[in-house]
């Protein structure tokens, strides 16, 4: 198990190095370097000089990576260009935010989407398990900005249910949180419920199709325990690596949904971020979204690896 | 039966479908009909879709204007027949960049096997940590948020998918016994590729560009949303969508008509991607 582990992690490394030099690549790459980008290319080239000069870009592009790696492993994100704020404190700020928006996400697209995926597989082949393989499959085709400007539009301004826009924390009252993440929880919560589904559905398929479940029904147990005890247990490792699937999703989903219900999360800083030029921040911003990801894939190892120890062996 | 004879058979194959599946044939039909639409887009709409009249705004479906007008008094359908353009220039981009990409970068790995694929993979790996979206939205704050920047983004994004796909085509072949006996008999290796790797990964490979061209759509009305690619106030799907947030207190089913677009365009090119994936016989 323990080793397991460690061959994980070490896998982690060379994701994480790549993914690193992406990102510091990028901003590297833009036409006429940072400086110009930031500034324009209309200022005076002094201007510019100075500012690559005093932002230490004049450096070899190796030993400007190093320092932003060894700053980015003290969690010195740089200062954002815009609001002169630190980067971390600005992240801080808003990573409970988006992660507080991602979970609830997770969660409710985990509470409908799993039974739902055991139910369509039970009933394999009726219109129920055809509804919901047409669900799942036409809701990736549904872009997250606009099913969260339909569901403002009706519940926020039509009907008057809910607010439009703006996050409560939790802090501020349970209602109040629940009120205020509803819209944005339930949009965020669609794509990933119709990847769950689509797993879970076809993990339980397959394990109610094996000889041990075909034993089980010549034997007489009852139908509940079947399903539960002995296909459910089964097909509980596509379930729990789909949530790795979805992490990336909830994510980049979450960027185009605060935007929509003006939620001051990681998303929102990003996209405002890109559109204003404040590298640093987009930078920052980035690996942050880089590494959750990656720690969530790698929980969800180790989750998979402690369910079923025929995962452990590499 | 001769070689030509199936290939007869294979082309009516493929066009019955049409009608065997009418799903299908309905997602073709609108495809064709959109990038007429797109061609044509001066003579069908019926208005200049920038030309704003302040006296008209927010109007409901009409006679004269058929959707409605934005706050701007502008004609929504107008501005959505003009949408079209970028919708499929953008799509293109993508396309061609993921392929240009995506190809080399497959081809290479599954041949050169070894180092090099390692290295090319664990390469296509960390691309692939980066949320889509994100991805993009860095890669596009480096290039510029122009139509032609955020769609090479996009396809940059996609790309990694296109390498593994065409790398696990090049492996299926490449120890195959029949093509070791071309290597036996001196061969060329063009001979090998045209002959032997290209039926094996141009089928996954259309396969997963029809289903880029769905995404690209997604990702691009996505962007729009955000304010990057095609820049105001000229018409894009996606700016359409996110105007209507302008006017959605007065109007609140105002981002339904643009949205649809979006989806139904979708939906016809992942339908059409599931409909080859099952002629070609592609697994997934």
């Amino acid at each position: 198990m323990q080793r397991a582990i460690l061959n994980r992690l070490l896998t982690i490394l060379p994701t994480a190095i790549i993914g690193s030099l992406i990102i510091f690549g990028i901003v590297h790459l833009t036409p006429g370097g940072p400086a110009v980008a930031m500034l324009g290319s209309e200022v005076d080239p002094e201007v510019i000089a100075r500012v690559t000069r005093e932002m230490g870009l004049d450096r070899p592009l190796y030993v400007q990576f190093w320092t932003w790696i060894v700053h980015l492993a003290h969690g010195d994100l740089g200062i954002s260009l815009l609001s002169r704020e630190p980067v971390h404190v600005l992240m801080l700020a808003r990573l409970p935010v988006t992660a507080t928006l991602a979970f609830e996400a997770l969660i409710v697209s985990l509470v409908i989407g799993v039974p739902l995926g055991i139910y369509a597989a039970i009933k394999r082949g009726t219109p129920t398990d055809t509804a919901v393989k047409t669900f799942s499959g036409l809701a990736h085709a549904f872009p997250e900005f606009w099913i969260g400007m339909l569901a403002m539009g009706f519940f926020a301004l039509y009907l008057y249910w809910l607010p439009a826009t703006g996050f409560q924390p939790m802090s501020a009252g349970l209602s109040a949180h629940l009120q205020s993440v509803a819209l944005p929880v339930g949009t965020l919560a669609i794509g990933p419920t119709a990847i769950i589904v689509r797993f879970t559905r076809s993990a339980m398929v397959e394990a109610l199709s094996g000889n041990y479940v075909r034993t089980a029904w010549s034997l007489g147990l009852a139908p509940s325990r079947i399903y539960w005890r002995f296909a459910l247990k089964n097909a509980l490792i596509p379930i729990v690596t789909v949530i790795g699937l979805v992490a990336g999703n909830l994510i980049g989903g979450a960027v185009l949904v605060e935007r929509v219900f003006a939620i001051p999360g990681l998303g929102d800083l990003l996209a405002e971020a890109v559109l204003q030029k404040d590298f640093p921040v987009v930078q920052g911003a980035t690996a942050v979204l880089m590494a959750v990801v990656i720690v969530i894939n790698l929980a969800v190892d180790i989750a998979c690896a402690a369910l079923d120890p025929r995962t452990r062996i590499q | 039966m001769t070689v030509q004879e199936s290939r007869m058979e294979q082309r009516t194959h493929a066009l019955s479908r049409l009608w065997q599946h009418p799903s299908y044939g309905l997602a073709v039909l609108f495809l064709v009909l959109l990038v007429l639409v797109a061609i044509f887009a001066p003579v069908l709409a019926p208005y200049d879709p920038i030309a704003q009249n302040l006296r008209n705004p927010v109007a409901p479906f009409s006679a004269a204007n058929l959707l409605g007008t934005d706050d701007l008094g502008r004609d929504v359908l107008s501005r959505l027949i003009w949408g079209a353009r970028p919708t499929i220039i953008g799509s293109l981009i993508a396309i061609a960049t993921a392929c240009l990409l995506g190809l080399p970068w497959g081809l290479v790995a599954g041949y050169a096997g070894g180092i090099v694929d390692l290295a090319l993979m664990r390469v296509a790996d960390a691309v692939l940590v980066f949320p889509g979206i994100v991805l993009a939205l860095a890669l596009v704050s480096a290039f510029g948020p122009s139509l032609l920047n955020t769609m090479i983004a996009v396809g940059i994004v996609f790309s990694p998918v296109l390498a593994r796909v065409v790398r696990a085509g090049v492996l299926t072949v490449q120890y195959k016994d029949y093509v070791s006996i071309t290597r036996m008999f001196g061969l060329s290796a063009w001979h090998r590729i045209v002959h032997h790797l290209l039926p094996n990964v141009l089928p996954p490979t259309v396969v997963q560009l029809t289903f880029l061209a769905g995404f690209s759509v997604l990702a691009q009305t996505g962007l729009n949303f955000l304010g990057l690619g095609v820049p105001s106030p000229n018409p894009s799907w996606g700016s359409s969508v996110a105007e209507t947030f302008r006017y959605i207190v007065i109007d609140p089913f105002a981002p339904f008509v643009p949205g649809l677009f979006i989806v139904v365009t979708v939906i016809a090119m992942y339908r059409i991607g599931d409909e080859l994936r099952d002629m070609l016989d592609v697994d997934q």
